[in-house]
């Protein structure tokens, strides 16, 4: 194998992140990965940069699995894969060895949102703000329903949500001035 | 006669109103009906669950706690609202202890989630609770000569241990449903791959990769028409193709048609309430290819 395709080991391997992982039960069982590469063939990502998706990714999925139990915290929030996926389930689906390949990958983004604040994407950033300002993705369009026929939406709950999301910190995890 | 609460979500309301109008008229017509709750809200979507688990699971459980308030199980017509829904309603009724950790950040909400309803997809809803043969014998206008590329939705489908849509894996749940119009779903290759939808807000230039691909694919089908059961993938296919067109000078003239509207145009439904024109793409090949209506079967 070429060096520059295999991991970087050298890097300080975490043991608190490891158990801080572990103690989940869907990431508890990405130690169960033997490496087949199962997920990364069926990542349509992963296909998307055919031939040299580790450019631009970092790493591919059965790596990600595998650095965890290797603790190797940095390269795997680090990792361009983790924000690119695209939540297709076709790797959890897939798995020969039941793990929760996808759930694995949201846990590594919440704690790079919890910790590295730095590698939060842009467009989630603006997401999170704009469900914080409007209590919704996007707009009704009010008088295009309307030629529908459709019933009025009074939007009661958006103002519900947007408070419910600041009372629980939604502001402070994306560091936002409330 | 089965009801359900209606979940609309966001995206229905913003863009694709001609989803929630069509499929309004259909169960109508097939005898399901509708509640709306007024206080539901977004549903905490997967990007929510990219930052904070804890405030997906919050978020998502005061939706299903306001439906089961009311006694009533959650149907949605948004493939992202049903997984996020279907995701949240899977981690509570499994974990207790977890239910009531959520269930204590709602308190002051005045709202709590006992576990004690079914979420389902508007697709599912018509295969179980109407059923295959009462949606033929409201078909008065069969399609003809009419190939179609059944586009699923990852999040209808994917984990099927926790959405659950369909018996077989994979799903031939929609496939069936579309062919009872009389058209014909071909067996496209990317037929359950991802539409790039939710790489839009990240990463735009691999939304429009994914995209293209799957046009590319219902192409070498030879395909006239995409149909879909979810916004995101409708405005992927109905908008972003436009884009592709333009920007990309890719042109795959394979306009996507809502299921809810390929059906009530079957059923002699009037064109304008089911939003025919609202549709980026023309759809006027697939309208030519509908047969003269028949008398209308007592249901």
């Amino acid at each position: 194998m070429e060096s520059d395709k295999t991991l970087d080991l050298s890097k300080d391997r975490n043991k608190d992140f490891v158990e801080n992982m572990f103690s989940s039960i869907q990431a508890q069982t990405s130690a169960y990965c033997f490496q087949c590469m199962t997920c990364t063939n069926g990542c349509p990502v992963v296909l998307n940069y055919q031939p040299t998706p580790r450019e631009e990714l970092d790493l591919l999925p059965h790596q990600i699995m595998y650095s965890v139990r290797l603790g190797l915290k940095d390269l795997v929030l680090e990792s361009r894969m983790l924000w690119a996926c695209t939540e297709c389930y076709m790797c959890t689906e897939y798995c020969p060895q039941g793990i929760q390949v996808c759930d694995v990958i949201y846990e590594l983004k919440n704690l790079a949102v919890k910790e590295r604040k730095d590698l939060i994407p842009r467009g989630l950033r603006i997401f999170a703000n704009t469900l914080l300002d409007q209590g919704r993705t996007a707009e009704i369009m009010d008088w295009e329903r309307e030629d529908l026929e459709l019933p009025d939406l009074s939007g009661a709950g958006d103002e519900v949500l947007q408070e419910l999301l600041r009372k629980l910190g939604l502001p402070e995890l994306i560091e936002t001035k409330s | 006669m089965k009801k359900y609460a209606l979940f609309l979500g966001c995206n229905i309301p913003a863009r694709v109103f001609q989803y929630e109008a069509s499929a309004r008229l259909v169960l109508k017509e097939l005898g399901i009906e509708l509640v709306d709750i007024e206080e539901f809200s977004c549903c905490g979507p997967v990007p929510l669950r990219s930052l904070s688990f804890e405030l997906f699971l919050a978020a998502g459980a005061r939706n299903l706690g306001l439906a089961e308030a009311q006694g009533l199980d959650v149907m949605c017509l948004c493939s992202g609202c049903f997984s996020t829904l279907s995701d949240v309603n899977h981690h509570l009724k499994e974990d207790a202890e977890l239910r009531a950790a959520v269930n204590k950040k709602l308190g002051s909400f005045n709202v709590a989630y006992n576990a004690g309803i079914e979420v389902k997809h508007f697709l599912k809803v018509l295969y179980q609770d109407v059923g295959l043969e009462n949606i033929k014998k409201r078909i008065v206008r069969s399609y003809s000569d009419l190939r179609i590329a059944t586009h699923y939705g990852c999040h209808t489908i994917r984990p099927s241990k926790v959405v659950q849509f369909d018996e077989s894996f994979p799903p031939i749940l929609f496939d069936k449903l579309v062919e009872v119009t009389g058209v014909e779903s071909v067996p496209w290759a990317a037929k359950s791959a991802c539409c790039g939808g939710p790489a839009i807000a990240v990463n735009e230039s691999l939304a429009l990769d994914l995209c293209e691909k799957k046009l590319a694919d219902a192409k070498a089908w030879n395909a006239d028409f995409l149909c879909t059961s979810c916004p995101f993938c409708h405005v992927q296919f109905d908008t972003m193709q436009a884009k592709i067109a333009s920007e990309r000078e890719q042109k795959y003239d394979i306009p996507s048609i809502l299921y809810s509207q390929l059906l009530g145009l079957a059923m002699d439904l009037d064109r304008e309430l089911l939003g025919i024109d609202h549709n980026r793409l023309s759809l006027e090949k697939l309208e030519s290819a509908l047969g003269p209506a028949r008398p209308k079967e007592a249901a």
